[in-house]
């Protein structure tokens, strides 16, 4: 029977760390704002084309 | 990426053989404003495109669909207060010898493109090290390194990119504020009544499905402990808000849904521990936290708020922060506070007057319509005494103060009791007083069983009984119909046009019996009137000519008339004179055009030969000194109001209270219905007055208008809604916002309010069955941990289902749905 107070324990020590990290989220405004993130997500990183190559390319496209 | 989309709008050339604007994507009028080989609409379009493209952030145009916003109309907006620390000091969130943080709300935010843009501000300006932006509240977050940039500059660039900030001191702010803070803290208090209400559940299974026998007791021993720490923060963290409210409601006396919840959380958990200590069984602590858990839920499915929308602003909102006053050697900016009576100021065009003042100097043409409504602005001479809360549209003018900004005539009206009254919000008046009987009942049926049991079986029985009764009975379903109705029904109005301010809105509109209604800006479009022109008929040729003169003046009336006679080939405009207040005189294809008022007429010796005797607005037209005819402007009523006003004529007694003159009387009798009554020129006070005297009649109330000259009445209405014209505009304190295109929708948003309280009276029936056979399982002494494990939440989700689904369906029946 000890077996199952053992993992009793380990199981609740497991539970309450991420409680915790969501106690920690919580406080630091992560779940102020949940409109803005889903949109930013979709920005690409790559800074606007540059330079001659490209915009001959894309001239040629249209 | 940008370039492709920036060249694509380029080459889309209209029939006309004019382009379309590559900022905001409007047809240009003309190849004035060119940049790159793109052409824009305006100047302010222009601008934007070459902030951009200089610090090559045109994939802008590539994110969203038409991400720029026109700037024709937009002016540029002053921000030279903002230099002032006092005025500093009340927006700025933080602030260090080198750092500042500020938030602006933006309202011209609307896309993808507009975050991703408003995000790499430090492209354009390196003094700002982070701006984040918050869509749902259009608001953008920036932290800048104040030794190298301004707040001003800051608002002047956000200005320039097409994002004026709406900038609020910070006791505007602080509600919001506030409101985020509780938020978090309920969100915070259902995660952690969550986790603990699954860990009891876990804890709690070997029970429900009987699993122990005597060599195990030491884990259910264990078990049950675990279940009672785990409770702990559930009752005083999760349940701290409904116990503290119980205890309120006990020591006002004032029976509340909240009493029996409180009593019921109590008496379970109370319970629970004399079972466990006393080793009788392992209580029902999982009934307590799903309890808990369920009403937490409930509450936050109602709390949801509108972000961009602030329902509780008063006129500081809409007047300026700081004014020009006048000293000795030149001009300063002083905090709108701190005018006294006796400074002079200066105001310029599109500027408000901040307080009741003498004109000294310029020539005033006062829009007064957020005062009285009417929209046509009135020209005053020297010496007249100009209204706090009219705006001057033409030159600057100069203005010596003679009241305070907060005692003015407007203004004043904020000063009164009703303002200051902070109305305390019960989130459902029927679901208190069922309630009331509820506890009653409730108490009476625990305390006889508690004496009947005693005297048949004994003190413990008894008190085993009355427990249970009181843990049954609690009235969970009862608490969570009312939340749940009003949660998804606001959100169904919202995505209509109705937002409101909370649930208990919808329950007071479901009592009206009687709806007041402003003219100007409310059943009327604003800036823009009706216009017949009565004579001799114009030629063509002329009516074109007249259109190229008239275009040329700002005065309301005469873009009313410019846009009557716009025509494609406008001839070029060869003399042109505007007379402030009087009207203009102008000469266009050789014709002589003079239209306005009978002096000016006069002045060109010019003889009106047919008056118009009527009070409505009119124009008298000459044509190379000839009198020709006159102009009548009317108001354009919005499309439909004939029918609406009919259709709630029917159901509701309607009253009009309008700021305006009583000219167009004959025309709205028979639309309001013969027994309306309709009252002409009341000023602010008069419509409030009025309305209260309605309600000592008995009869509760909806106010709908617009305007700051309506906000005395929409207060002291039962219900009061703003209309507006779109969500970013500002609208005075109220219950509640409609978007002005759906103001045809109000019989049906009306019905459905009643059908809201209609489908509450029927759960309210299912959860009192639940009770009933819960109460009668108790009483019998039948109840099992697993009948009360499964009873509660049934309940729970039962109801939640049941009201969702009905709003849902009564929505779609009342035609309260998107067309798509």
């Amino acid at each position: 029977m000890s077996v199952i107070i053992v993992l009793i324990a380990f199981s609740m020590l497991l539970a309450l760390a991420f409680l915790v990290a969501f106690m920690l989220s919580m406080r630091n405004g992560q779940f102020d704002d949940t409109s803005t993130p889903q949109l930013r997500m979709l920005f690409d990183n790559n800074a606007p084309a540059k330079g001659k190559g490209s915009k001959a390319s894309e001239e040629k496209k249209l | 990426m940008g370039i492709v989309v920036a060249r694509k709008l380029e080459k889309k050339v209209l029939a006309g053989g004019l382009a379309v604007c590559a900022h905001c994507g409007n047809d240009c009028p003309d190849h004035n404003f060119a940049y790159q080989e793109k052409y824009f609409c305006c100047q302010g379009c222009e601008t934007v495109y070459q902030i951009l493209s200089s610090n090559e952030l045109c994939e802008f145009y590539s994110i969203d669909q038409k991400p720029g916003a026109t700037r024709v109309n937009a002016r540029t907006g002053d921000y030279s207060h903002l230099d002032l620390p006092e005025i500093a000091q009340q927006i700025l969130e933080y602030q260090d010898a080198e750092k500042a943080r500020v938030s602006f709300h933006l309202p011209e935010m609307h896309c993808s493109s507009c975050i991703w843009l408003l995000e790499q501000l430090y492209k354009i300006n390196p003094a700002i090290t982070i701006s984040q932006v918050d869509f749902g509240a259009k608001k953008i977050t920036l932290l800048y390194k104040s030794q190298e940039v301004s707040l001003r500059q800051i608002a002047e660039l956000l200005d320039k990119l097409g994002y004026p900030p709406d900038i609020r001191t910070e006791a505007d702010q602080s509600g919001s504020k506030a409101a985020n803070n509780v938020n978090r803290r309920l969100v915070m208090q259902i995660g952690i009544t969550g986790f603990c209400f699954g860990n009891i559940m876990l804890f709690s299974f070997p029970e429900y499905l009987s699993l122990w026998d005597a060599p195990e007791e030491s884990a259910n021993r264990l078990f049950s402990l675990l279940n009672i720490i785990l409770s702990l923060p559930v009752l005083f963290f999760g349940g701290f808000d409904y116990l503290k409210a119980g205890w309120k409601a006990i020591v006002n006396r004032q029976i509340n849904i909240d009493v029996p919840i409180a009593i019921g959380i109590l008496a379970l958990f109370s319970w629970s521990i004399w079972e466990i200590v006393s080793q009788l069984g392992s209580g029902y602590l999982d009934s307590m936290a799903g309890l808990i858990f369920f009403l937490l839920i409930g509450k936050w499915f109602q709390q949801r708020t509108y972000d961009f929308l602030s329902f509780d602003r008063d006129y500081r909102s809409f007047f300026p922060l700081a004014v020009k006053r006048k000293t000795g050697t030149g001009e300063e900016n002083v905090p709108i506070e701190q005018v006294v009576p006796g400074d002079i100021l200066f105001i310029r065009n599109q500027d408000l007057i901040p307080a009741d003042s003498l004109l000294l100097m310029g020539n005033a043409m006062v829009d007064y319509g957020f005062v009285t409504g009417e929209a046509m602005p009135v020209s005053a001479s020297i010496g007249d005494l100009l209204y706090a809360g009219g705006k001057q549209t033409g030159g600057e003018i100069t203005v010596q103060v003679q009241k305070a900004v907060s005692n003015s005539h407007l203004t004043s009206l904020w000063n009164r009791d009703i303002f200051r009254k902070k109305d305390e919000e019960r989130f459902s008046v029927l679901i208190d007083r069922i309630s009331r009987n509820f506890t009653f009942v409730v108490l009476g049926i625990a305390t006889l069983s508690l004496v009947a049991w005693w005297v048949a079986a004994g003190l413990h029985t008894a008190l085993y009984v009355f427990a249970t009764i009181l843990i049954v009975a609690c009235p969970c379903a009862l608490a969570l119909t009312a939340p749940f109705t009003y949660g998804n029904s606001l959100r169904l109005l919202a995505k209509v046009g109705l937002y409101l301010k909370n649930g208990t809105v919808i329950e007071k509109m479901a009592a009206v019996d009687n709806i007041v209604l402003d003219k100007t800006g409310t059943l009327t479009v604003n800036d823009d009137s009706e216009v017949s022109y009565h004579g001799i008929t114009i030629e063509n040729a002329d009516a074109a000519a007249l259109g190229a003169v008239v275009k040329n003046s700002a005065h309301p009336l005469s873009r009313a008339i410019a846009k009557q006679y716009s025509t494609k080939q406008q001839p070029a405009v060869e003399e042109f004179k505007e007379y402030p207040g009087e009207g203009v005189y102008g000469m266009a294809n050789g014709v002589e055009f003079i239209i306005g008022s009978r002096n000016l007429l006069h002045r060109y010796q010019v003889k009106v030969l047919h008056p118009v005797t009527n009070g409505s607005t009119k124009s008298y037209l000459a044509i190379n000194g000839q009198f020709f005819g006159s102009f009548l402007f009317s108001n354009r009523y919005r499309e439909g109001i004939e029918h609406t006003l009919q259709e709630l004529s029917s159901q509701y007694q309607l009253t009009l209270l309008s700021g305006d003159s009583d000219a167009e009387e004959q025309k709205l009798k028979p639309l309001l219905g013969n027994t309306s009554t309709l009252l002409f020129n009341q000023s602010p006070a008069d419509k409030m007055a009025n309305l209260a005297i309605i309600q000592q009649q008995g009869h509760h109330v909806l106010m709908l208008g617009d305007g700051l000259n309506d906000a005395g009445a929409l207060k002291q209405s039962e219900v009061g809604i703003a209309v507006a014209d779109n969500i970013n505009q500002f609208f005075p304190a109220s219950d509640g916002m409609l978007h002005a295109q759906h103001i045809n929708k109000l019989p049906q948003f009306l019905q459905f309010s009643k059908d809201n309280i209609t489908i509450i009276r029927s759960c309210l029936v299912i959860s009192l069955a639940y009770n009933v056979t819960g109460i009668s399982i108790a009483v019998a002494g039948l109840l099992t941990p697993l009948i009360a494990a499964i009873l509660m939440p049934l309940s729970s989700i039962s109801v939640v289902l049941a009201v969702t689904l009905a709003t849902n369906i009564m929505a779609r029946k009342r035609g309260i749905t998107i067309k798509s």
